[in-house]
């Protein structure tokens, strides 16, 4: 596995979001790229919904919290109406199970070689790994996911995985493991990659993808896509293998619509992904192309568990990355700081929860301790999020969690202590404040109007490391206020 | 799930059923494992909301031919209409589809590109086959996708709100519309549906093959500095004919 998405645990986010904030070409394209994505994203939700934007995310909020409630039912009717259309179904408890029932397809038909679309639960089982182990060679399709993988990269983002990456990485790998000419034009760079792949999905002997929607009416699963790369890889070979995780199901395509419109204009801001894919079962008799064999691995992974928890409502993620986009931690620190596949403000709240239900007790947030506590609590991504997950009341849930077990740092204790202590005394609070204000002014720096503090004493050291620090100018609110409570009083008494 | 234990590949191959035994045990597992979950919390959506808000354009929406092709003209991809009425043009529709197409043909494969034809419709399928002439690529050739310059195909809905073209494996050759660098589609206006949403509610039909894609522009990426490109793997261009 990847140390960027399956670092060593306990997982230590601290030195890799410090370099990242150093890296001034992370800085400036995970910065803006986001930033865009998000001004777009409102944009078309406000052209094409207006004011019914809300009552459509409820809608899909619902729909698919009715689906996780009901998902035992759901899953029996899939597996069903999938075997009825000719498929194969399997289910793994862990990554490695899955992995296992896969290489036991990919061996009973001597597999070679392997065509694979953008998946994030392979990410997660470890698939490419445990084929490279077996002798089965592996292409990433999707073209950033290409490029990460001929770099020996990680995505560091659900919708665009190389984000981080710029043209110049893209050019120089291109040269060094593709023997191809060096240029830096994205529309070359993108041809070179179609023509060195397009002999390779004739030739591969076993397809492999995810799923962003399992249908329980149809036992076919959908799948999304602006490159055309899954239905390239489940058309050529003679066997295609869908993973994925059981959270994706939902009724039928009588309940999809409000999902696709939600979906791309979430995380690209298109009406819908170019490709929307629908496979329910393998080649029928009389047809050309498609797979002999399809498969569908339903994966658990620690799912069941979220399932059962009060955190069941994780599970409604449909993975569009808008949270990432608008969150202003990951616009600084990128993907890789999250050390898993789910990065932002999702994986914040999914990984530690994913690893409790899977390695049990308290390993979730033993393990990545640092994880809950990468937000401001802002909120934009509970704003922006197509199924209304509370993304903030997980991640306080969490801290609070880390408080009991005391998994937080001893100095957050004692500030909150003294601020509580501090609080319940007005005069000393008065006087405290009026104390800092002074202190702050001594060594704030000015530049222009402002004044910053540029290198903050004692504790507070940390947070003025990578950025400066505004100081508080003209008069206190308490002071504003008096003066202003004051006024109002004489207008009233006039009147 | 049993643990998984060495077994050659003979052994697997020829061992289908002790598989399926394994694989109905980790299924039996996994749903009582799901009843488990999913009644340690209460329920907390008893109904699945009406999906009424869902629906961007109304069922009465005048011009859904109109609409359609300012929507899928958005999203990148070029429409001709198809009268049938063109003043010294052909004098039937048959006549000016086949024009229209040989001239697309012409434009995207020049003289020498041959081009696939999957379409459902037969009448259309004698008319696209007409138009491809010379340059017809004969279908017995596995391998034929790859070699096309152009896919014809006709579709099985459209989709105003939009612009995107149905197509399923239903008769028609699997990836004809997104293997050749430049895909045709036929469509009559009678096939274009208001929403996405009726597609799914009255056309079920369309997904009923073993597989549909539902398509909504070129091929595209933008994952090189989220610089816009098209024709990463699928077509660069798709043309439709919209027929009266």
């Amino acid at each position: 596995m990847n140390e960027l998405i399956a670092p060593p645990l306990p997982f230590d986010m601290k030195p890799r979001a410090r370099e990242a904030v150093r890296d001034l070409k992370l800085q400036q394209f995970v910065g803006s790229a986001t930033h865009l994505k998000d001004i777009h994203r409102g944009g078309i939700f406000d052209r094409d919904f207006g004011h019914d934007y809300d009552a459509l995310r409820t809608v899909a909020r619902d729909t698919k919290q009715h689906a996780l409630d009901h998902l035992d039912e759901l899953l029996e009717q899939f597996i069903a109406n999938a075997r009825a259309s000719g498929a194969t179904v399997h289910a793994a408890t862990t990554g490695a199970e899955a992995c296992e029932i896969a290489l036991r397809i990919a061996r009973a038909h001597g597999a070679l070689s392997c065509v694979k679309s953008k998946s994030m639960v392979t990410e997660e089982i470890g698939l490419l790994p445990a084929f490279e182990a077996a002798g089965i060679k592996t292409l990433e399709t999707d073209l950033g996911e290409f490029i990460l993988q001929i770099d020996g990269d990680a995505p560091s983002h659900i919708v665009t995985p190389m984000i981080h990456k710029d043209r110049v990485a893209t050019a120089q790998s291109f040269v060094r493991e593709l023997g191809a000419r060096y240029t830096e034009d994205p529309t070359e760079l993108t041809m070179i990659a179609r023509e060195h792949m397009r002999g390779l999905y004739r030739a591969a002997d076993i397809g492999v993808s995810g799923a962003n929607f399992l249908l329980a009416d149809e036992g076919a699963a959908v799948i999304c896509t602006n490159e055309g790369n899954f239905d390239l890889s489940v058309g050529g070979p003679p066997v295609h293998i869908v993973f994925v995780g059981i959270e994706k199901l939902i009724r039928g395509a009588r309940d999809l619509a409000p999902f696709l419109k939600l979906l791309a204009r979430s995380g690209t801001a298109q009406p819908l992904t170019v490709y929307t894919s629908f496979v329910r079962g393998p080649r029928r008799a009389g047809e050309h192309g498609g797979p002999k064999e399809l498969h569908f691995v339903l994966v658990d992974a620690g799912r069941v568990g979220v399932l059962a928890s009060e955190k069941r409502d994780l599970l409604r993620c449909i993975r569009c990355g808008a949270c990432l986009n608008a969150c202003p931690v990951y616009r600084k620190v990128g993907g890789h700081s999250y050390g898993s596949m789910y990065a932002g403000p999702i994986g914040a709240v999914l990984t530690p929860e994913l690893e409790r239900a899977q390695a049990g007790g308290g390993a979730g947030l033993a393990n990545y301790a640092d994880l809950p506590r990468a937000s401001s609590l802002c909120g934009a991504c509970y704003e922006v999020c197509p199924v209304k997950i509370d993304i903030p009341k997980f991640l306080l849930h969490d801290r609070a969690r880390l408080r009991e077990r005391g998994l937080s740092p001893k100095s957050e204790g004692a500030m909150l202590r003294l601020w509580r202590w501090l609080a319940e005394r007005p005069m000393l609070f008065r006087l405290a404040i009026g104390a800092a204000r002074l202190h702050a002014r001594l060594l704030g720096q000015k530049d222009g109007s402002r004044a910053w503090l540029r290198a903050a004493p004692g504790p507070g050291a940390g947070w003025t490391q990578s950025r400066d620090l505004g100081m508080p100018t003209g008069e206190r609110f308490r002071d504003w206020f008096a003066t202003h409570a004051a006024k109002r009083d004489t207008k009233r008494g006039a009147r | 799930m049993t643990a998984p234990h060495e077994k050659s590949r003979d052994e697997v191959a020829n061992n289908a059923n002790e598989r399926t035994d394994d694989g109905d045990r980790a299924i039996d597992a996994l749903l009582a494992r799901v009843r488990a979950a999913v009644s340690a919390q209460p329920v907390t959506v008893a109904e699945v909301p009406s999906h009424a808000v869902v629906r961007r354009i109304a069922n009465d929406a005048s011009d859904l031919a109109g609409l359609f092709e300012t929507q899928a003209t958005a999203v990148g991809m070029r429409v001709t209409r198809v009268h049938g009425n063109q003043v010294g043009g052909p004098s039937t529709l048959d006549a000016e589809i086949a024009q229209t197409l040989a001239r697309l043909i012409d434009s995207h494969a020049g003289t020498t590109g041959r081009a696939v034809v999957a379409v459902k419709d037969r009448e259309l399928a004698r008319i696209a086959e007409c138009a491809a002439g010379a340059r017809l690529a004969s279908n017995t050739d596995d391998d034929l996708l790859f070699g096309c310059a152009v896919g014809i195909t006709d579709v099985d809905a459209a989709i105003a709100e939009s612009g995107s073209l149905v197509v399923s494996t239903n008769y028609r050759i699997r990836n004809a519309w997104i293997t050749p660098p430049i895909h045709i589609a036929l469509v009559r206006e009678s096939q274009v549906l208001a929403d996405l949403v009726d597609l799914f509610e009255s056309r079920q039909d369309a997904l009923d093959a073993a597989s549909t894609t539902i398509i909504t522009g070129p091929s595209k990426t933008a994952d090189i500095e989220g610089v816009l490109v098209t024709g990463v793997h699928g077509p660069a261009a798709v043309e439709i004919v919209l027929v009266a």
